[in-house]
Order: structure tokens, then C-alpha cells, then sequence
């Protein structure tokens, strides 16, 4: 079936602009500059009377149905052949209006198709994510995450307060061996007092030595050498004292070394063992729980990633739905072309209205022929010529 | 990485293209006409392969594919027509030009996957 063919069959418009063809033609066939394309019966030859005038409202409402009627009024009013073709010229319209209204009801159908599926990519797409959300939202607010999560906040509070305090034990002990060191250092002082007076006792010692030696040189025997030697038991005893002294600071001395410094160290060392100890403890538990939530977290990373991997294809799909902005911007854009040619069309004919002429050389029908060749899907051509008409091959082809 | 020049005068197209072949893992330029895609190809840029529209303005995706093929550097590089045209006629003209392939828009991402690594080999 070819193109005019299925036109004439299927659309209501066209047979009325075929009919009006062979009117034309009949009426005056040596002017007519319209081209008859399809051999079509000439009707039977008009009435004397009058014909019914064509109903205004039909007229007013641009039913070309009615241009028969319309057409034969116009012949039974003497109406020249050139304006017959032009109200046949016009009755083709219809067709192009049929046409057109094919294309963008092609747009219309394949956007919604597009929306839809775009639609149903998103809420694909929204449930995976919502399914996501729900999964982190109850992994997070497990009993688990939160008993590991509140077992990690513990333990670094923990730790936190055992390095406070054994800080500030250090700090005491400090205090406490700054303290024992000023004793020590007082005592040392005392000390250096008793080994002045130890030396003044020395060097009076020594004065009376060479006193004595000298009395005994020079006056022999019985000559108040026991004041001396009762001298020198005086300085002895002076000196034994000191020495009893110095020993009892000494042992002072070495009591606050002994007993005070390192007993303070001692407990100081044994604290840091305790505390060392704890902290070691609770930076276990720390770093089990940690452990614990690491695993957890890679466990959501992991689940995130996998969701994110289904979500791979449903993503393609939807960026790839997106090609029917170009499909459709192509179908309107030959649309508008369309418009526009039966635009400049209908300024041809108005001017030959006008002027009373013959219709244009271009025709509706040689607008739609134009079109027909410039279509480049086939679903243009199957709204344009029916389906089945089409030479279009496989949607992928492989040379 | 197997890099994909796709050459398209319609940003959505280019975008969507983009899209699908980056999310499989393909390196991929696009140029907006067939004139910035033969410009692109001799400033050196050594695509595995091209993916181009038909209807263009300016340049036509036949065009395209005849300098492609007139380019000793290119001459051997797939090219994949990718267009809303459905005609015979234009098929046998862009295979005698030296079309590797034919894709009728819209297609469906995974057929544009498997037709991209059937004429890739190793993608």
C-alpha cells in the first residue's frame, strides 16, 4: 500500500481533498495547476439547485468534514474553478493536521514511556537507598555498636582520670622529695657547722703540741705539763663530743635517705606499677572494643558498597532513559519544520486568494511529501505512512 | 583504561553517553560537533574508539567517519553510529564509509555496553 493510498484510506481528510481533486478537474481541466495524483472517479455531475448553504457553526468550529457540502454550495454559486482549488487545497489540511497530531502524539506517548521508566528507575533506586538508611540506622543503633560504642567512651574515660591521677601522684611525690632533700640539706649544713668547730679544735690541738714541746725543752721536768695534758683531755673531750654529734646527724641523715626518700620511691614505683597495670587494662579493653567497632563499621562499609554495586544497573538505566530528550526534541523539532512550511504555505495561498489566482505551485500534499522524505525514525515514518511501511532495520547492527 | 570518544551535537545525549560508559569503567571524551571531533583526533587524541551521531550540524556523522578512516593514526579505530535514523539506505552509506556498527537511539545501556566491548577487544 503506498503512502496516498493508506492516506486516503485511513484519514478522513485526504478522501475529502481527493474528491475536491477530480471536482477541480472537472470543472476546469485545461487551468488547474494542481497535480492529481491518484486516479479517482469523477463524481457525478452537480444538481441544477441550489445546494444547502454549509452550517455556519461546522464552518465557524473549521470542520473540514463538512467541505463537501461547503464545496458544492460554492459550485452551485458559480464559483470560479481556481477557488474551488483553493477550498480543495485547504480541505487537505485536515490530512496534515491528522499527521501532525500523529508526531506529537508519538511525543506525548514516548516521553510518558520515558517518565515512567525514569520513574520507576528513581523509586527502584529510592527503595535501595532507603533500604540502606534503614540498615546503617539500625546497625548504628544496635545494642552491640552502642554497648562498644559506650565501652570505648568508658575506657577513654577512664584512662583519662588513671593518667590524671597518676600525674598528680607524681607531682606529690615530687613535693614530698623536694622536701626530704631541703631536710637533708639543712642536716648537711649542721654538719658543716660541727666540722668547723672539729677543725678550730684541730688547729688548738696542734698549739698546744708545740707549746707543750717547747715548756718541756726549755724548763725539764715539773713545769706545768699537767696544765697541758689537762688542756688536751678538754679538746679531746670537746672532740669526741663533736664526733658523737656528727655521727648522730649522719645517722639522721641516713634514716630520711633510707626511710623517707626511698621509702617515697618505693611507693611511688609500686603506684606506677598498679597504675601501669590499669591503664594496660583498660587500653586492652579500648583496643577490643575499637576492634569491635571497626568490624562493625567495615561491615556497613561493605554493605554500603554492595548496595551502592546493585544500584550500579538501575543508575545506567536512568542515565540512559535520559536519550528520549534528544528522541523527542527530534520529533518536535520536525514538527515545528512541518508548522512551518504549512505556514509559508498558507501565506502562498492567502496571496492567491488575494489575487485571485490559481493555487501555488506547492502544494499540502508536496509539504507533506517533503516531509516524508526528511523523516529519520522510523517511528515518524510508521505515523506518517502506517506501521509495516518502513524499511528501518535492527535497532543494533553490527557491520 | 579503554578511552571512548563519543561525538554528539546534543548535551544530553553527550551527558548520557558519558554516563553509562564512565560508570562501566571507560575513559571518555565527548565532542559537541563532528569539526571538534576530527580537531580533537589531529591534535593527537587516540581514542579505542567513536561513537558518533548522524544528523549533525555542520559536520555529519559520515563525515566524521571519512576522516576518521582518511587519518593513517585513526584509520583502524571503531566507530559506532549512534543516531535516531532507522533508513537502509543511510546504514549501507555509513558502512561503505566505514562504520563499524549501528545503534539506533534510544538504546538500553547494556546493549550499548555489550556492543562497545564486542568491538573493543579487551574492554
Amino acid at each position: 500500500m503506498t503512502c496516498l493510498a493508506w492516506c486516503a484510506k485511513s484519514c478522513r481528510g485526504h478522501e475529502v481533498g481527493a474528491w475536491w481533486k477530480s471536482l477541480s478537474a472537472w470543472a476546469s481541466p485545461a487551468k488547474s495547476t494542481y497535480e492529481v495524483e491518484e486516479a479517482v472517479a469523477l463524481p457525478p455531475e452537480p444538481e441544477a439547485t441550489l445546494a444547502p448553504a454549509p452550517n455556519p457553526e461546522w464552518l465557524a468550529q473549521g470542520q473540514m468534514s463538512d467541505l463537501p457540502q461547503m464545496a458544492a454550495h460554492a459550485l452551485s454559486l458559480g464559483l470560479r474553478p481556481e477557488t474551488l482549488s483553493l477550498i480543495q487545497e485547504m480541505g487537505s489540511y485536515a490530512n496534515f493536521v491528522e499527521i501532525m497530531q500523529r508526531h506529537l502524539d508519538n511525543v506525548c506517548s514516548g516521553t510518558e514511556r520515558a517518565a515512567e521508566e525514569i520513574m520507576g528507575q528513581v523509586l527502584h533506586i529510592e527503595g535501595d537507598l532507603s533500604g540502606l538508611v534503614q540498615y546503617v540506622t539500625h546497625t548504628v543503633n544496635s545494642s552491640e555498636f552502642l554497648h562498644a560504642s559506650d565501652a570505648v567512651i568508658n575506657s577513654i574515660g577512664e584512662g583519662h582520670t588513671m593518667i590524671r591521677d597518676l600525674v598528680r601522684h607524681h607531682l606529690a611525690t615530687q613535693c614530698r622529695i623536694r622536701d626530704n632533700l631541703s631536710e637533708v640539706n639543712r642536716v648537711s649544713v649542721r654538719m658543716k657547722d660541727h666540722l668547723e668547730d672539729i677543725e678550730k679544735i684541730r688547729r688548738q690541738t696542734d698549739l698546744l703540741a708545740i707549746n707543750a714541746r717547747i715548756r718541756i725543752a726549755s724548763l725539764g721536768q715539773q713545769t706545768g705539763l699537767d696544765v697541758i695534758a689537762q688542756e688536751i683531755r678538754g679538746l679531746a673531750t670537746q672532740t669526741g663530743d663533736l664526733a658523737q654529734n656528727l655521727r648522730g646527724e649522719l645517722k639522721e641523715m641516713d634514716e630520711l635517705i633510707r626511710s623517707r626518700l626511698v621509702q617515697d620511691f618505693n611507693e611511688q614505683e609500686t603506684r606506677d606499677n598498679d597504675s601501669i597495670n590499669h591503664l594496660q587494662t583498660t587500653f586492652d579493653r579500648l583496643q577490643e572494643n575499637m576492634q569491635r567497632m571497626i568490624a562493625m563499621q567495615g561491615g556497613l562499609i561493605e554493605a554500603v558498597r554492595s548496595r551502592a554495586h546493585e544500584m550500579d544497573e538501575p543508575l545506567m538505566n536512568l542515565v540512559g532513559s535520559i536519550q528520549f530528550q534528544d528522541v523527542a526534541r527530534q520529533q518536535i523539532e520536525l514538527v515545528g519544520q512541518a508548522l512551518n512550511m504549512i505556514s509559508d504555505h498558507f501565506v502562498s495561498l492567502s496571496q492567491a486568494i488575494i489575487n485571485g489566482e490559481a493555487p501555488p505551485d506547492s502544494s499540502i500534499a508536496r509539504c507533506l511529501t517533503l516531509i516524508l522524505e526528511n523523516y529519520v525514525m522510523e517511528e515518524q515514518r510508521a505515523a506518517h505512512t502506517g506501521p509495516g511501511a518502513c524499511d528501518g532495520g535492527a535497532a543494533i547492527e553490527l557491520f | 583504561m579503554k578511552h571512548i570518544l563519543i561525538v554528539d551535537d546534543s548535551p544530553t545525549i553527550l551527558m548520557s553517553m558519558e554516563g553509562v560508559l564512565s560508570r562501566a569503567g571507560f575513559q571518555v571524551s565527548k565532542a559537541p560537533s563532528g569539526e571538534d571531533a576530527v580537531r580533537a583526533l589531529q591534535n593527537g587524541v587516540r581514542p579505542n574508539l567513536v561513537i558518533t551521531d548522524l544528523n549533525m550540524r555542520g559536520m555529519n556523522g559520515i563525515d566524521v567517519i571519512k576522516a576518521i578512516r582518511a587519518n593513517s593514526a585513526t584509520r583502524f579505530t571503531p566507530v559506532l553510529m549512534l543516531t535516531t535514523e532507522s533508513a537502509q539506505d543511510k546504514r549501507q552509506e555509513a558502512r561503505s564509509a566505514g562504520a563499524t556498527g549501528w545503534l539506533v537511539k534510544p538504546v538500553q545501556p547494556n546493549d550499548l555496553l555489550g556492543v562497545v566491548r564486542q568491538v573493543m577487544p579487551g574492554a
